[in-house]
């Protein structure tokens, strides 16, 4: 059970040595640096130290990452290498990271400015063909219009063309403008669902009453700007300009494409620039006087040897100390390579606070073993282990996921023991399928029972299951308890219960164990409620000492409890019985050749499904009964994650190099 | 047909049908707050999908006393025999479409959850899923009635 021993280090060391030194410390990555801000406001601290900011070049490097960010966002859609389904960080040797970016670097930043602006000559190309587009659009319906665009009057007449809406009747209109004059030619030159487009050419002395007639009619007036020549004109002389910027589109891409190669360049400078700002970030919170610096932080206790070595050989001052008792730390976990990947858990729900247990070692197995319960199938079990183990063998999952993927191994492994114990084989498939194609019986005997059959056994099983759980839980605040010394509580908080709950257990049951176990059971059971009321009463105070009394009433608590472990009857039930009717359902169409061939579709996609959602059901409620039930016991939570001060390089993961 | 045989289908329909209906009702609530996250972050499908998939536990208990009361159903020879089954549906059929539809709106909360914060799946499952115990425990008694067939 562990929860690392943190030790808090101070350190002052001479100014001119700080970037190197951070440096180092930033490769050693056991530390976490602690900020000092509030130290710049004691009264102590505030007339020695400064603080020398750093805001600037930091805020200069995230401009700069905003940007490469960006680049490499658009090379990726150029990018047209097959990209694999997790991503893993390429491993590049220290020595040939630092050499890459010393050569490099200004070829990668003209690469980078070459990217930018081959990005804005697409954008202004793509804004242009936006533009003509429309143009084009707006000139279609005027397509068939012979006079020149620019032509708004002849010495003697106004030539207007506009729309109308598509009611207006057009026969109408004419009429009614032939009323006002007689000398007024109207066209319609074209229609769609929207509008219908009509030139007009009239007298000038005529002008007013007919805007008169026109207005009456939606009339509305457009023009055409800058535009010479007539629409069908004009619209020729766009296709070809777009043809032209068609081509120019293809030229900045096929630039686009060729900077491909330069991908991982880029990246690689990203991360230089990462692990350059984090630097400076570390840098901006350090302490310093006119020739010192100083930072604190915490440590892992057995890492502190490491940190010394490189403190010497800096000549800084330093202090490493252990935490004053009850004093809160940062938390990391530390477990055997077998139970780490089940930290992921543990995670999920919250991290021990420094001062109580890891409960993952205890819970581990009943996870693992939940899980294989629910899910209990042999063929479910080697598919989700060979899954998850192929996935981790890759070598392609780092951190978290490669835990939580190597955790779901083990259920894999689980799930298909318990398939075993319960007969179970993508549910009833092979007695299925020897009965339907080849006319023989064959039966999976199952090495224990078969839950659907025995339900009630296994009903007992899975309850039976939840007192072990709930008693282990138990026995952890006990250890907890003990471990600080407080046996009162310890005795209070679980022998009582113990007591009580066996009790229980034998008074009701006991008589078809053995003889006078009812008798043991009523005795115990006495004496775990005498042991709930009386022992408040000698460790409370004041009206504490009657909670004993509410802490009775939490035997219903412990009822429903136990009882909610029925789900891993529920669950395996639903599990199995839903994978045997598939299977039933897929041998009706018959033993013919189609017969087959739907018994082989319908298995495949019935299977999938069931395996999809009885995995996820089997997920939540194994880690429902172990933060629900299991966790409610002892379990406070709150911890601080350690952050050690370190590369966090999103692109390469820098190995150190063998020597 | 015999009228047991009737009661007992009957009560494979309450099962099935109810509960069944429930999560339907839960799956498509989850859906919708679900694209409504994923049209914001397109990164949380995954993460969501996984949220509406816990709305299917409930119709699946129904379904699976629905299977095994069907599986009963016709050897029943007397009505007070199918009456029992009928009985056997119930619980689960109550109780797992109102759990369902209470599901389907933590799960709705949870996944507004997921949508504001990060790596909050884990508290999100868990909330919905607490909400199954009494489904299970309807289950459980449904499933010690068929038993006593």
């Amino acid at each position: 059970m562990a929860v690392v021993k943190m030790n808090k280090f101070t350190i002052i060391g001479i100014d001119d040595a700080a970037e190197s030194f951070m440096a180092e410390l930033m490769e050693l990555g056991v530390t976490e640096l602690s900020g000092q801000e509030s130290k710049l406001h004691d009264e102590e601290w505030a007339p020695l130290a400064l603080n020398r900011r750093r805001d600037l070049e930091i805020a200069e490097i995230e401009s700069k990452l905003n940007v490469i960010d960006n680049v490499l966002k658009t090379l990726g859609t150029y990018d047209t290498s097959k990209k694999p389904l997790f991503s893993a960080r390429r491993a590049v040797s220290k020595s040939t990271f630092v050499q890459t970016i010393q050569k490099d670097e200004q070829a990668i930043e003209e690469d980078i400015n070459i990217i930018l602006d081959l990005s804005n000559r697409i954008k202004e190309l793509q804004n242009t063909r936006n533009k003509i587009e429309t143009a084009v659009i707006g000139l279609e319906p005027w397509a068939t219009y012979q006079v020149p665009l620019e032509v708004p009057e002849t010495k003697y007449t106004y030539v207007s063309m506009g729309v109308v809406p598509p009611r207006v009747d057009i026969g109408q209109m004419k009429n009614a403008l032939e009323e006002v004059t007689n000398q007024v030619e109207l066209a319609l030159v074209s229609a769609d669902p929207e509008q219908q487009y009509i030139s007009l050419i009239y007298m000038k002395e005529a002008d007013e009453e007919i805007h008169g007639v026109l207005k009456q009619y939606g009339f509305n007036k457009m023009s055409f700007k800058g535009l010479t020549g007539s629409a069908a004109e004009n619209i020729a002389r766009y296709r070809s300009e777009m043809i032209e910027i068609s081509k120019k589109i293809t030229e900045v891409e096929q630039g686009f494409a060729d900077m491909v190669v330069r991908k991982d360049a880029i990246e690689l400078f990203y991360d230089y620039l990462v692990t350059t700002q984090d630097k400076a970030k570390a840098l901006d919170g350090m302490l310093a006087t006119n020739r010192t610096f100083y930072i604190d932080g915490w440590i892992p206790a057995e890492a502190s040897e490491n940190l010394e070595t490189l403190l010497k050989q800096y000549g800084c001052y330093y202090e490493i100390i252990a935490p004053e008792k009850g004093e809160e730390t940062p938390v990391l976990l530390k477990n055997n390579k077998l139970i780490t990947p089940i930290e992921t858990i543990t995670e999920l729900y919250d991290l021990p606070n420094s001062r109580e247990l890891d409960p993952t070692p205890v819970f581990s197995f009943f996870y693992v073993c939940f899980f294989g319960i629910m899910f209990a199938d042999m063929g479910y079990g080697i598919i989700l282990a060979l899954l998850s183990f192929a996935a981790v063998m890759s070598g392609k999952l780092e951190g978290n996921m490669y835990k939580f993927i190597k955790q779901l191994g083990y259920c894999g492994v689980s799930t298909f023991i318990w398939g075993a114990i319960f007969g179970s084989f993508f549910g009833n498939l092979i007695p299925v399928v020897a009965e339907n194609f080849f006319g023989r019986t064959v039966t999976i005997t199952p090495l224990w029972i078969d839950p659907v059959q025995d339900s009630m056994t296994m009903l007992i099983f899975a309850c039976l299951c939840g007192v072990v759980h709930i008693f282990v839980a138990l026995g952890v605040k006990a250890y907890a308890h003990l471990r600080e010394g407080r046996v009162l509580d310890a005795i209070n908080d679980s022998v009582v219960w113990y007591a009580l709950l066996i009790g229980l257990g034998l008074l009701i049951a006991g008589d078809m164990l053995f003889d006078g176990a009812s008798q043991i059971g009523q005795w115990l059971s006495i004496t775990g409620v005498a042991g709930v009321l009386i022992l408040p009463i000698f460790m409370g105070k004041g009206i504490n000492r009657l909670l004993g009394l509410w802490n009775l009433y939490g035997i219903t608590r412990y009822l429903s409890d136990i009882l909610s472990y029925a789900r891993l009857l529920a669950l395996c039930l639903a599990g199995s019985v839903i994978a045997q009717v598939f299977n039933t359902i897929a041998s009706m169409p018959g033993s013919g050749v189609i017969g087959v061939i739907c018994f082989i579709v319908i298995v495949l996609f019935a299977h999938v499904f069931n395996f999809l959602v009885s995995a996820l059901g089997s997920f939540v409620h194994s880690i429902r009964l172990q933060y629900v039930e299991f966790f409610s016991k002892f379990y406070e939570g709150g911890g601080i994650p350690f952050k050690p001060f370190m590369n966090h390089t999103k692109y390469v993961k820098i190995v150190k190099e063998e020597n | 047909m015999e009228l047991g045989i009737a009661l007992a289908l009957f009560g494979a329909v309450i099962a099935a049908g109810l509960s069944g209906a429930g999560s339907a009702v839960a799956l498509g609530m989850a859906g919708q707050a679900a694209a409504a996250v994923v049209a914001e972050d397109p990164k949380k499908f995954g993460q969501t999908l996984v949220l509406q998939a816990v709305g299917t536990t409930n119709g699946i208990y129904g379904l699976l006393m629905g299977f095994l009361i069907l599986n009963k159903a016709m050897e029943v020879t007397d009505w007070q025999t199918g009456l029992f089954l009928l009985g056997a549906g119930i619980p689960i059929g109550v109780v797992g479409y109102i759990a369902a539809v209470a599901q389907g709106k933590t799960m709705v909360t949870g996944i507004i959850l997921i949508g504001k914060k990060s790596g909050e799946l884990a508290k999100a499952l868990i909330y919905a899923a607490m909400v199954e115990t009494f489904a299970v425990f309807a289950l459980l008694i449904s499933f010690l009635m068929y038993n006593m067939v």
